[in-house]
């Protein structure tokens, strides 16, 4: 992905006009780094937790696999956060 | 001592001087004039001398009378000569005997004197040895009195009057004691005493060695100067045997020679300086002296005039008489009488003028000594300006010597300052190239260390929204595929909302798509990384993406209509499916809630990051 592309992207999102010039702004001058990526995708993320709220759609918490994916997601944080604290030392 | 008529002195006038040695020849006339003018009678005066001057047998007579005069001017020459080196010789034999003499008779006195003070010391010595254990003995015995008595004046004082039986044991006890250490003491003095004398006989035997090497030095030159003395006096014999077959003015030159020579050896080779200076002060009395009575006996013996006075006198005295007897009657015995007169004026007249011409001679030769020696002084004064002359020249040559080796030497610290100096800066360049290689590399350590810690940063990143990522994509996927149905529905009643969903989830599916890939290319080995170090970023040029995207969203005054209708009708959907799906407030609030710490949690996630990045 370039950073046109991501600003294509931003543009073309559901994201309010201060959103957006806000996510342009960063994208101009900061690039399309990892944390800008890493911190669009998580704007994406709320934004399509809000709509859902919007339609009605409850993410199950309870549900097996959500419980399973979170677990798993825990698991990586915890195994990378210790790799880094090793590497940092 | 031949030299002594050399050194130190001034030599004769030859000529001019009163006394001198040189009679001028050829002025006669003043011996003729003296005659005449004392005669008293000029007319017969003159008379009788033409007579006379014509006379063969006058003539005959005066040539005898001058080989007579010459031959005993000669003779007399020869004596005078001959008296003069016997007088030098027995001088030089004396002083050399004098110098020899006086030089072992020293040496032996100084071997005498101290050995009679060595030995003297050594009694001396050996006396205030003997005084000091005297002295120690006594002292030593008043100490044991005292103690004795201390002893009894305490036992007085303890009301302890001493027994017959302790009292004795006391005394036996204290003599005993005072026995040995009087023992003790003496075994001490005397080996004191044995030392005293060992160091008193080494420093006698060191003073008799340092004796007798003074004696044998004495002894060395004592010899060498008698070798030298019999040397000379060997070549003295010889040349005065040699000088017999020699005129007595010839034997008088070479011996005059001789001595120069021999003064000048002996000064060269002389044993020492204060025997030089010694001879030379003999010496020039010596010469004054011989000068002095030479000069003397020459003015009474060779003076014509002084002869002329004595010829003159009888002559007239003789005149007189013949004047007196001139009466007719006492003619002939006056004749005869005045005859006599006149050959005693003439005799005078010839012996004057024969005596002048021997003396001129001798008077020639010694001039020609005269000029020797002046001739020998003259050089001796040149040979000693030559000398101060080259020793002015070594002198100055020797400074500038010195003056060019200093000026060597400033150079020399010149170019071993500048040497220095350049060093230095040599120095302090190549400290400087290593400091900045120093730095360089420092640079790159910790660009390195810089590089490093990002790396792991955005692994650390990349690890966790990779986790982050993969949870919510599959969370969101299979809530979208979960109610996808419900979507389409939603889709119905508020187009807007589906489409933000729909759009919003295909954005998450690019941004998963480049957040795997982000995650794929740090997992890649160190080596392959591309880090982009914020230092190193550069200012991007804006695209025309970018650069239109920019401008449409800084311009809110002019708005695009469509959207803002569209965004007024998804409002409107909004609140229209929010009243459709009929969310209860109670729900709405604990997603807000829910929310709220999901940002939190997300905001402090971030700090920590940042936390970590600048560490």
């Amino acid at each position: 992905m370039t950073r046109d592309e991501a600003v294509k992207l931003v543009m073309s999102s559901s994201f309010t006009q201060e959103e957006k010039a806000m996510w342009v702004e960063r994208l101009a001058l900061e690039g399309l780094t990892p944390d800008v990526l890493q911190d669009l995708y998580m704007a994406t993320v709320d934004a399509l937790q809000g709509l859902y709220k919007k339609a009605g759609i409850e993410i199950d918490e309870t549900d097996p696999k959500f419980e399973a994916d979170h677990a798993e997601m825990m698991e990586e944080m915890t195994r990378v956060e210790a790799e880094f604290k090793k590497e940092s030392e | 001592m031949g030299g002594g008529l050399i050194i130190g002195g001034k030599p004769p006038e030859p000529s001019e001087k009163k006394g001198s040695l040189i009679v001028r020849p050829g002025q006669p006339e003043s011996f003729s004039k003296g005659v005449v003018d004392v005669s008293g009678n000029a007319a017969i005066g003159r008379s009788l001398n033409r007579s006379i001057q014509d006379d063969e047998k006058g003539a005959e007579r005066s040539r005898r009378v001058r080989e007579v005069s010459e031959t005993t001017a000669d003779e007399r020459a020869e004596a005078r000569a001959r008296a003069v080196h016997d007088v030098s010789m027995d001088a030089s034999n004396k002083r050399a005997a004098a110098v020899s003499a006086p030089t072992e008779e020293r040496a032996r006195a100084v071997r005498e004197v101290s050995e009679g003070a060595a030995k003297s010391r050594a009694r001396d010595i050996e006396a205030r040895a003997q005084k000091a254990e005297d002295s120690i003995l006594g002292s030593e015995r008043v100490a044991t009195g005292i103690e004795n008595a201390k002893l009894l004046r305490q036992d007085v004082l303890d009301d302890k009057a001493p027994s017959s039986k302790d009292s004795r044991a006391t005394r036996d006890r204290e003599k005993l004691l005072e026995e040995r250490t009087q023992r003790r003491d003496v075994r001490d003095q005397r080996q004191t005493r044995v030392e005293d004398a060992k160091l008193a006989r080494a420093k006698v035997a060191e003073q008799a060695e340092a004796v007798r090497l003074k004696a044998e030095e004495d002894e060395t030159k004592r010899r060498l100067q008698e070798a030298w003395a019999a040397e000379q006096a060997v070549v003295a014999k010889d040349r005065k045997e040699r000088r017999l077959d020699q005129s007595p003015v010839e034997a008088g030159r070479e011996r005059m020679n001789q001595m120069m020579g021999s003064a000048r050896e002996w000064l060269s080779t002389g044993v020492t300086g204060k025997i030089g200076e010694l001879g030379k002060k003999a010496g020039g009395l010596l010469r004054d002296a011989f000068l002095g009575i030479v000069g003397f006996h020459l003015k009474q013996k060779a003076d014509p005039a002084y002869n002329k006075a004595s010829f003159e006198k009888a002559g007239k005295v003789s005149l007189k008489i013949g004047a007196a007897l001139t009466a007719p009657l006492w003619a002939p015995p006056a004749a005869a009488v005045y005859g006599l007169g006149w050959a005693s004026v003439r005799s005078a007249k010839n012996v004057a003028r024969w005596s002048r011409s021997g003396w001129n001679a001798g008077g020639e030769a010694f001039s020609s000594v005269g000029a020797r020696i002046h001739k020998a002084l003259d050089a001796r004064a040149l040979a000693r300006a030559e000398q101060k002359k080259r020793e002015l020249e070594a002198a100055q040559a020797e400074a500038l010597a010195m003056n060019l080796l200093k000026e060597e030497e400033e150079r020399l610290r010149l170019e071993e300052e500048t040497k220095k100096k350049a060093e230095a800066v040599e120095k302090a360049r190549l400290a400087a190239e290593a400091a900045l290689l120093k730095k360089e590399k420092w640079e790159a350590k910790k660009k390195a260390i810089w590089n490093s810690a990002r790396a792991t940063k955005d692994k650390y990143v990349t690890g966790v929204s990779s986790a982050v990522t993969k949870f919510w994509g599959k969370t969101l996927g299979r809530t979208a595929a979960n109610h996808s149905k419900e979507i389409q529905e939603i889709k119905k009643q508020n187009v807007e909302l589906a489409n933000a969903i729909l759009s919003m989830t295909e954005i998450q599916k690019q941004l998963v798509v480049a957040l795997t890939a982000l995650t794929e290319r740090s997992a890649a080995p160190k080596s392959e990384k591309v880090i982009v170090k914020d230092e190193d970023k550069k200012e991007e040029p804006l695209s025309p993406v970018l650069e239109q995207a920019l401008n449409d969203l800084k311009s809110p005054e002019t708005p695009n209509l469509d959207r803002a209708l569209e965004d007024t009708k998804a409002k409107e959907s909004s609140d229209l499916l929010e009243d459709v799906l009929g969310a209860t407030e109670d729900s709405r609030a604990a997603e807000d809630q829910r929310q709220k710490d999901l940002k939190a949690r997300r905001a402090a996630e971030a700090k920590g990051e940042g936390a970590s990045t600048e560490k």
